[in-house]
């Protein structure tokens, strides 16, 4: 059987029943509804084309269809129940020239408080994701948070204009009467724009997200989802199916029902959110590239790490990945403040030792501490490495740097030129002649200091 | 100015009031009313309902039996005082309609 799904802003009952008289003569009876902060989703069953006269009524806590005493006598005046959840019921009747379930305002009144309650109810539940995703404040979930702030604001500034002059017009004794058109159209026009919006920008910004690697702020995004999907399950299985009509028990089912469902939904995003607790170093050059990507979680900034403006502790997860930490490089990382070793680099056999160092002033000052007589060639304006070699090495062609913390041998084919500066791996190096006296008591110096 | 509640009342108020004279249910009510007023006025089962309610709030109507789902009224003492109070302000409004030359 052929269905198809509707959705609508509007949650006049006449503009409702009108637009479900409608569908039925296209031939689609409906065969269910579901209330949302984006508006009503209507579902519905191909059938003959027929003439139906439908009525869309609010449910409030005495006047609720559930109270059985008012479904008889709906179902008694012909008007038979077609679908109900917890906020509204919808009855149809064959004869077209039925008399209407509210024959006048008497029921207005019970209505608009009915409806009123109900929507704080939907308001309620939709802040609370959105304070979830507040919670979280990550890049989509954050856009998420705002997507949505946006249309409950929408919804319950109309809600209050059509509140606001049903009351008054019961007040003067006058007829309850729905939102003009013109406002209607309005209100749809502003709720589609920030959905359209919305629902063009996620795809781009899910894109964005996954081109730069930043696989866990799409993974965060399913909270929300998955809350929902489970608030959906858990109200189809078990609080629908309660029998109490007391407000405050249902109220306590609906609240148990959404915590149970933001564990879950929490528990199954778990492997891509709760291992960002797993802290890691990140050691980068003043360049902002990344020239340490370890797992180092005892190593404080202070013996390695980067420099970050605000804060000196940084950390990053399995899943973040190069581009990310690229991108918070360069938002955190700017001049060095301090002179912290960076890495420690040594030549195979330890004939030669490479210190770099992030600061020129301290390159300086270390190596002149470290050795007397040396020579350190200054060359360029940020200089924050220092680079030891003997005449015979910086004449070969290939050098094997041995790097302490990986245990790893790197090769390279810099030749070291005297008295010149090179770039390798994106760090800045200086050339410095020191002779074998030199170099063993830098070697004694170096053995001191452990 | 809000209108006080049941100091004069609505038309179908005052059918549904009529119609509870003999104990009647809800269907029988919708019926009533209809025949009470020669199909001039109908009212629907929400309204009903609704009335139903506030009337039996206000001790104006009370509850007689239940079968099942359906339920059964009938007017009180207070109710008939109401009813009685708004047939006559209804045909004190006749006679000053007369007084006037309307009629």
């Amino acid at each position: 059987m052929k269905t198809e799904r509707k959705w609508l802003f509007d949650y006049e009952g006449d503009v409702i029943a009108a637009y479900l008289e409608e569908k039925a003569r296209q031939g689609y009876r409906l065969s269910s509804f579901m209330n949302s902060v984006f508006g009503m989703v209507f579902h519905f069953d191909e059938a003959e084309k027929t003439e139906l006269k439908y009525s869309f009524q609010v449910l409030g806590r005495k006047a609720a269809s559930k109270d059985s005493v008012f479904k008889t006598m709906c179902r008694e005046a012909g008007w038979m129940l077609v679908y109900q959840n917890e906020f509204n019921a919808v009855f149809c009747n064959r004869d077209l020239d039925a008399e209407p379930i509210y024959s006048d305002d008497t029921g207005k009144h019970t209505e608009v408080m009915s409806s009123y309650k109900n929507y704080k109810k939907i308001f309620l539940s939709a802040f609370l994701v959105s304070f979830l995703s507040e919670m979280f404040r990550r890049g989509l979930l954050q856009s998420f948070y705002w997507f949505i702030l946006a249309i409950i604001l929408i919804q319950l500034i109309f809600y209050k204009i059509w509140d606001h002059r049903a009351k008054k017009a019961m007040q003067e004794g006058l007829s309850v009467q729905e939102l003009p058109k013109k406002t209607r159209k309005l209100r749809n026009i502003l709720l589609n724009s920030v959905i359209g919006l919305y629902f063009t920008a996620a795809p781009l910004i899910m894109l964005y997200h996954a081109y730069i690697g930043q696989y866990n702020k799409i993974a965060v995004l399913l909270v929300p989802i998955f809350t929902l999907l489970f608030m959906g399950i858990i109200e189809r299985l078990i609080v629908r199916k309660q029998k109490t009509e007391e407000s405050w028990i249902r109220t306590l089912g609906f609240f148990g029902a959404f915590i149970v469902a933001v564990v879950l939904a929490v528990v199954c995003v778990d492997p891509l959110i709760v291992t960002e607790s797993e802290s890691y170093t990140l050691t980068v050059t003043e360049e902002g590239e990344i020239i340490g990507n370890e797992e180092m979680p005892y190593f404080s900034s202070l013996d390695y790490g980067f420099r970050p403006t605000a804060e000196r502790e940084f950390s990053v997860s399995t899943f973040t990945s190069v581009a990310e930490k690229m991108m918070l490089v360069h938002e955190h990382v700017e001049i060095p403040s301090d002179d912290i070793r960076n890495i420690m680099l040594s030549v195979e056999d330890f004939h030669y030792i490479i210190y770099l160092y992030q600061n020129e002033a301290t390159a300086r000052h270390n190596l002149a501490e470290m050795t007397e007589g040396m020579y350190l060639y200054e060359q360029g304006n940020s200089a924050f490495d220092a680079v030891y070699v003997d005449e015979e090495v910086y004449k070969k062609e290939e050098y094997r740097w041995y790097d302490e913390w990986t245990g790893e041998y790197i090769t390279t084919t810099t030749h070291f030129d005297w008295r010149d500066t090179y770039i390798l791996d994106g760090s800045h190096i200086y050339v410095v002649r020191i002779s074998e006296e030199e170099l063993a008591a830098l070697y004694e110096t170096l053995s001191a200091r452990g | 100015m809000a209108r006080e509640q049941f100091q004069t009342l609505s038309e179908p108020m005052y059918y549904i009031l009529l119609s509870l004279l003999e104990e009647c249910c809800g269907v029988d009510i919708m019926e009533k009313v209809k025949k009470i007023s020669g199909g001039r006025v109908s009212v629907g089962p929400g309204t009903v309902y609704t009335l139903l309610a506030r009337f039996e709030e206000n001790e104006m109507i009370h509850e007689t039996k239940r079968e099942g789902k359906k339920r059964w009224y009938v007017i009180t003492q207070r109710g008939r005082v109401q009813l009685l109070n708004e047939t006559l302000r209804l045909k004190q409004m006749l006679l000053d309609g007369k007084t006037g030359g309307l009629l």
